[in-house]
């Protein structure tokens, strides 16, 4: 009987939890009017939603613009970062350590505190609508550098060690040795990354002018500003931007937990 | 690994090549907000211009409305103009921030317009220091919208709708509302109704008349009409506009006062076609209250400091100055313009199928020309924000209309 009312209940709370997606995908198939009246059935509205977000929202290139940006993120932040960590791990010293504690403390600061006077420097050194003014913004990431040197903490000296008496080259050791024992901590840097690359909104917003430089979040944030919105297609774009997270959660998910209690075993 | 990073970093800088367009070079920038409502009209306008000035071309870029006020604090406050276009859509009642904020920020439009054309009080939103800072774009003159069907079943026409005041329309309300069951008005916390009522008697939130927000008869008077509204059983409770938008869609509401931009959002529902009407503003009982009065619209700025201000400038006088982009923002879009001499065409006397075929856009046109101006300032948006958070007090009996304009007097205010 408990067995019963424990399935109730989690059965209830699972449909409180997709009942969100079940609206938006159902919104997608529906015209706005419907979706303001609370329509809760498919309708037939989906393919001229696609084509006012396929064409007047240029979902194919917001689409590009936001994978591009997010996996040169990805790629780079966590080869920096991991990188970093590994020479502040293994080759510290007094100097290194207090160089590390200011770089952490920076953590404390707010975006918001920093994004004139970074806003100031993009534009001197004219990045101003350019991919790269977003990608080299979140390349050195302090998060990434203190998670990869937590990790790191727990990882045995012995195996670099026997590397280097072997005569391994450092750079081999890194990519050969730690890289692949710490697939864990790579696969949960990887969720986070792409997390906050791909949701980033306030600073593509202030460096990325033009159309053609419009990520998802911006193309939605600008579809819903207006005296009559399409929901429909605000939906369809949703949806879209969803998808990508799922796919990157589920395929490292079962590092991403391990990740987090995280160490080279 | 090391192969596949050295190719992405390869294929980030050819692709950080592809750089932006460079200033001063004809090519003019616009930042607008809404697809189906502001950028057609500035693409018209674009088109118009180039029949004679065929060598500029246009950018005109699709932004969100706060996005755009983002990035322009940002560029400002970072003291550069660099990445920001030639021109930009301002809403009216942040103009004078941005004016007040940044004194250098944008190029005076006197020399390009004759502002004794436009709008009175359209004109004076963005005027700063005796110069005036833009071209006014779209009147957001206000009406009251409703559903004639169902308030003629109740036993009204729209003589009875004509020149009465609030207390009057709420009696109409409350009937129609035991008679058939809709509801009339409705209320969330955006202030957009007291907003239609303090302008519709010519004052403005923290009014430079009155040193307490408290002495202002008119303030005082909107919030206690607010509050009747708020506790009617035949007003609609709506926590946001989508819940208004859906009660309007679905026929619970019967009557809303908005801007003439909420047409685009009433005639979504076809089904609906000949059934709606709108009389004007109802009025305050105080001393210079009228039936006008007007809801949002914004306005078109020149950003100084990207070498094409003269172009610029001379492309907003020139595009909208002719009656043709009028013609079409009403025709094409449902927007009614701030230009005098374009408010008379013959777009405007079409009758509206919608509308029972009434020709509503020469009558609220009409109501344009006489809605009173007021001054948006700095300080009046820190006092509406502050009234957001604190006017439910208010509305829930928690404190009396003095106690709270005090409150926000002190919080607002007197810093």
């Amino acid at each position: 009987m408990k067995q019963v009312f424990k399935h109730l209940f989690l059965i209830l709370i699972s449909l409180v939890s997709v009942f969100p997606f079940f609206w938006i995908v159902v919104g997608m198939t529906n015209t706005t009017e419907d979706i303001y009246q609370s329509k809760l059935t498919f309708g037939n509205a989906f393919f001229e939603n696609l084509s006012v977000a396929l064409n007047q929202n240029n979902l194919i290139h917001v689409l590009f613009n936001s994978l591009f940006v997010t996996l040169s993120v990805i790629v780079l932040a966590i080869c920096v970062s991991s990188m970093a960590a590994y020479g502040f791990q293994f080759f510290g010293n007094v100097k290194t350590e207090k160089l590390y504690d200011i770089i952490i403390v920076s953590l404390m600061i707010p975006f918001t505190a920093l994004m004139i006077p970074l806003y100031k420097q993009i534009v001197t050194v004219g990045l101003l609508d350019n991919y790269l003014a977003v990608i080299l913004q979140a390349t050195a990431s302090v998060f990434l550098l203190f998670y990869f040197r937590q990790a790191l903490k727990n990882f045995p000296l012995e195996l670099i060690e026997a590397a280097r008496m072997d005569g391994l080259q450092e750079y081999l050791i890194f990519f050969k040795i730690v890289v692949p024992s710490m697939k864990s901590t790579y696969a949960a840097a990887i969720i986070f990354t792409f997390m906050s690359s791909w949701n980033n909104y306030l600073w593509p917003l202030l460096v990325f002018k033009s159309d053609t430089m419009k990520t998802l979040p911006l193309a939605i944030s600008t579809m819903s500003s207006g005296y009559s919105v399409n929901i429909g297609a605000v939906m369809i774009m949703i949806v879209i931007s969803t998808i990508p997270a799922l796919i990157i959660f589920f395929t490292f998910q079962k590092h991403f937990v391990a990740g987090m209690v995280g160490s080279a075993k | 690994m090391k192969k596949l990073s050295i190719f992405l970093f390869a294929a980030i800088l050819v692709l950080a090549g592809c750089g932006s367009s460079q200033e001063g070079d004809d090519v003019l920038t616009i930042w607008a907000w809404d697809a189906n409502y502001n950028i057609p009209i500035l693409e018209k306008a674009a088109e118009i211009y180039n029949q004679t000035n065929p060598e500029v071309e246009f950018d005109i870029v699709e932004k969100g409305l706060e996005d755009i006020e983002q990035s322009l604090h940002t560029s400002f406050a970072s003291g550069t103009t660099q990445g920001l276009p030639d021109i930009v859509l301002i809403q009216d009642d942040k103009a004078q921030l941005f004016l007040n904020s940044y004194p250098d920020a944008f190029y005076a439009m006197d020399d390009a317009i004759n502002t004794s054309d436009f709008l009175d009080y359209k004109v004076s939103t963005c005027q700063y220091q005796d110069a005036t800072y833009c071209l006014p774009f779209d009147s957001g003159v206000a009406g009251l919208f409703y559903r004639k069907d169902i308030y003629e079943e109740a036993g009204y026409t729209a003589a009875d709708l004509e020149d009465i005041t609030w207390a009057e329309y709420f009696e109409i309300a409350d009937d129609v509302y035991q008679q058939t069951g809709a509801k009339s008005l409705n209320y969330y916390p955006s202030k957009a109704l007291i907003k239609i009522m303090m302008q519709s008697a010519g004052s403005w939130f923290a009014d430079a008349e009155y040193t307490n927000l408290k002495d202002n008869p008119v303030l005082v008077e909107a919030l206690e009409t607010s509050n009747e509204i708020h506790n009617a059983e035949w007003a609609l409770e709506t926590t946001d506009r989508d819940q208004y938008v859906s009660g309007l869609n679905s026929g619970e509401l019967a009557s809303i006062s908005e801007g003439v931009w909420i047409i685009s959002t009433l005639t979504q529902s076809s089904d609906q076609s000949g059934k709606w009407a709108v009389a004007p503003t109802p009025k305050l009982e105080v001393d210079g209250a009228t039936m006008y009065s007007n809801s949002g619209g914004g306005s078109l700025y020149v950003v100084n400091g990207t070498g094409d201000e003269e172009l610029a400038a001379d492309f907003l006088g020139t595009a909208f100055t002719t009656e043709d982009i009028y013609d079409f923002m009403l025709s094409e879009v449902g927007a009614i313009g701030s230009y005098i001499p374009a408010l008379d065409s013959d777009v405007y006397q079409e009758e509206i199928a919608f509308f029972d075929n009434e020709p509503i856009y020469a009558t609220m046109a009409e109501w344009a020309e006489s809605v009173p101006s007021v001054e948006y300032t700095p300080e009046a948006a820190e006092v509406i924000s502050t009234l957001d958070t604190m006017s439910n007090d208010y509305f829930t009996g928690k404190v009396t209309v003095e106690e709270l304009l005090d409150n926000v007097q002190a919080q607002a205010l007197d810093l």
